[in-house]
């Protein structure tokens, strides 16, 4: 039988460690992530931090870079999906890494964030996976509990 | 849901009785066993999602190395009538034209498993250097590019519209090679102005790389004959040496099909389109949306060909230069190259009329049969070879159609073993184990861009592919004709 396995990110912080939880969950082909957040914001932030997870190691050292980012979409399922598409575009095209992000203003058709970025350097880094694409299959980001909850398949 | 209910009507073939929101039934070719499996997953919920597409003909179609997918299932066919049908990026998927190819050699297997100076190592033989030089000059894994080929915009919008002939044209290749590949390589009705900039970013430094995940570049040999007429005329001789590569159209692909997926859902959001999955967003073909999609696609499935024509090159300059041969003195030349991701126009009976068709594979390969007018004169009086890959670790069949494929599964079989494990299974699996000692001592070299991705993709992740190919024979719709053995695989 197909088991779920539990992932854990560990961000160093300036004076702490952070730990992000998500989960793999049972898929023959592919990558389906499954994780929370206590906020709408928190979801998305943890979101790009396991994809970003996923495709390079954890160690996270380099110079930070600031980009200014906006996404508009006709629902919130949607905005969440092109919100990780631009993680990987912002990796795949500019070597950018994901490191974490002010989200200004977040609503069901929108998002603008100041993402901090990374710059991929082999060097430093080790590249884990190539991630084709954010998928849309069953993307549905749930609310139970003050709790909000988002299950994804991304295509390797 | 309602539940899926399965009805055996052959004896590899399943139907998947019509619900009031389907609109053909499923058809699913498996063993008893396979389909027991398939319980397991949502590979089956995703054939019936496929059979609620608007204008679907006959069935949504699983072949037997069916898994779950996203969208569409793993192993997927489905068509739709060109005039006033569907086009769906998801039943193509994000690796457009992700697909095999072939290569034979007039170099006997023994000859390159010689070691020098009485050494016992494989390690040590001239195929030990050949996987390290397949290595070396094919980039493999996330990230790896040759620095010394670029490609100039204008070099990648005449590769998209013009596919291997342009590679070949920059002497990446023999004008002879094109005959032996899909479509000559060059699928018409690509239109590069569909390509966004950031396809164009995401694709220009991927040309000529093998990427990671499931590809591989595999020499290995023919270990069995099933049909020698066919395999003499495919040019495959017993105990010589072959070459598969499995890649497809990298991010520029994967870009063209991430764009225009977006514009489809902007379309579907305002046309109020209820999808049972919103992968499996749709254009009538013979909208702005579906035409963009197509010329789009085109594009990308002609990059993926000149991917595997740049690879076929280095292939025969590895070998070249550990055996000091020319390619030509060593008989390295195209057996086929296919598609198993793509969407195509072509024509069938339908009902007693010819119509055109957009059929879909995803993850199923195009196996046309003997006297099919869009086949190479060559393999016209055999059929079209069928490369179907397996795990690293076993073994991998050539097939050639059969008619019954034209009128049952619109010319199609499927494109592998298909997976059985997921790749956190497959790496738990392989835990405390050494995956490449023991692949080296059944004779294989593997080597990879990580040990992670070998640990992913160890044979016991797939089905047996001899299992899968049985059923597609068992079931009338390709026969054996030659099954390869591996001796090397590099892998992204």
């Amino acid at each position: 039988m197909l088991q779920s396995e539990r992932m854990h990110i560990l961000i160093n912080m300036n004076r702490s460690i952070k730990k992000i939880n998500y989960t793999l969950e049972p898929h023959t082909a592919d990558i389906c992530i499954k994780l929370g957040g206590t906020t709408l914001k928190k979801l998305f932030d943890n979101a790009a931090k396991a994809v970003t997870d996923q495709m390079v190691s954890a160690g996270k050292k380099g110079q930070k870079i600031m980009n200014d980012i906006a996404i508009i979409a006709p629902d919130k399922d949607l905005l969440f999906i092109y919100w990780l598409q631009e993680v990987l575009y912002q990796f795949y095209v500019h070597g950018l890494m994901y490191a974490g992000s002010k989200i200004k203003s977040l609503s069901n058709t929108t998002i603008k964030a100041e993402v901090a970025f990374i710059r991929f350097d082999p060097k430093e880094h080790d590249a884990k996976r190539e991630i084709k694409a954010v998928t849309y299959h069953d993307v549905h980001i749930e609310k139970k509990g003050g709790i909000y909850s988002v299950r994804f398949v991304v295509d390797i | 849901m309602a539940e899926i209910r399965l009805k055996q009507i052959g004896a590899y073939k399943w139907q998947m009785q019509q619900e009031a929101d389907m609109n053909v039934p499923g058809i699913v070719y498996a063993d008893e066993r396979m389909i027991s499996s398939l319980m397991h997953d949502e590979s089956l919920k995703q054939v019936r999602n496929v059979a609620m597409l608007p204008g679907i003909i006959n069935a949504s179609i699983a072949m037997p190395d069916i898994h779950a997918g996203y969208g569409f299932p793993i192993g997927g066919v489905a068509a739709f009538d060109s005039s006033d049908g569907i086009i769906s990026p998801g039943g193509v998927g994000y690796d457009i034209n992700c697909g095999v190819r072939l290569l034979r050699t007039d170099i006997p297997k023994d000859s390159i498993l010689k070691t020098q100076d009485s050494k016992t190592d494989i390690q040590d033989s001239i195929l030990g250097r050949l996987v390290d030089r397949l290595f070396d000059n094919i980039p493999s894994g996330v990230g790896s590019r040759r620095e010394d080929i670029q490609f100039s915009k204008a070099d990648l919008d005449r590769i998209a519209l013009n596919g291997v002939q342009e590679i070949i044209s920059k002497g990446f290749g023999l004008p002879e090679d094109i005959q032996r590949i899909e479509a000559n390589g060059t699928i018409s009705g690509a239109n590069p102005e569909n390509v966004s900039q950031r396809a164009r970013e995401r694709g220009h430094d991927q040309l000529g790389t093998l990427g990671s995940g499931n590809h591989f570049v595999e020499v290995g040999f023919v270990e069995e004959v099933y049909d020698q007429k066919v395999a003499d005329i495919f040019g495959l001789i017993k105990n010589n040496i072959t070459v598969l590569i499995h890649t497809g159209s990298r991010g520029f692909g994967y870009q063209i099909c991430d764009d225009n997926l977006r514009t489809l859902q902007s379309s579907a959001y305002k046309q109020h389109i209820v999808l049972p999955d919103r992968q499996l967003v749709w254009a009538y073909f013979n909208s702005k949306e579906g035409r963009q999609y197509f010329g789009a696609m085109n594009a990308a499935a002609n990059f993926a060909f000149a991917n595997r024509q740049l690879i076929t090159h280095w292939v025969r300059e590895s070998f070249e230069q550990v055996t000091g041969e020319t390619a030509d003195k060593l008989g390295m030349r195209i057996v086929y190259d296919v598609a198993h991701n793509i969407a195509k126009e072509e024509t069938y009976t339908i009902n007693g009329k010819q119509k055109k068709l957009m059929v879909h594979r995803k993850g199923a390969t195009r196996a046309f049969p003997a006297g099919h007018p869009e086949i190479p004169e060559a393999y016209r009086s055999t059929g079209q070879p069928v490369l179907i890959p397996g795990d690293m670790g076993r073994y991998s069949y050539v097939l050639v159609g059969t008619e019954q494929t034209l009128s049952e599964t619109f010319g199609t079989v499927c494109h592998g073993a298909g997976r059985l494990m997921s790749r956190g299974q497959a790496v738990r699996s392989s835990k405390g184990r050494q995956v490449i000692k023991e692949l080296k001592e059944k004779g294989i070299i593997v080597k990879g861009a990580t040990r992670a991705t070998i640990n992913e993709e160890i044979s016991e992740a797939y089905k047996d592919v001899a299992n899968v190919v049985d059923i597609v024979e068992g079931a009338g719709l390709a026969r054996k004709v030659a099954k390869l053995r591996p001796l090397g695989v590099i892998k992204g």
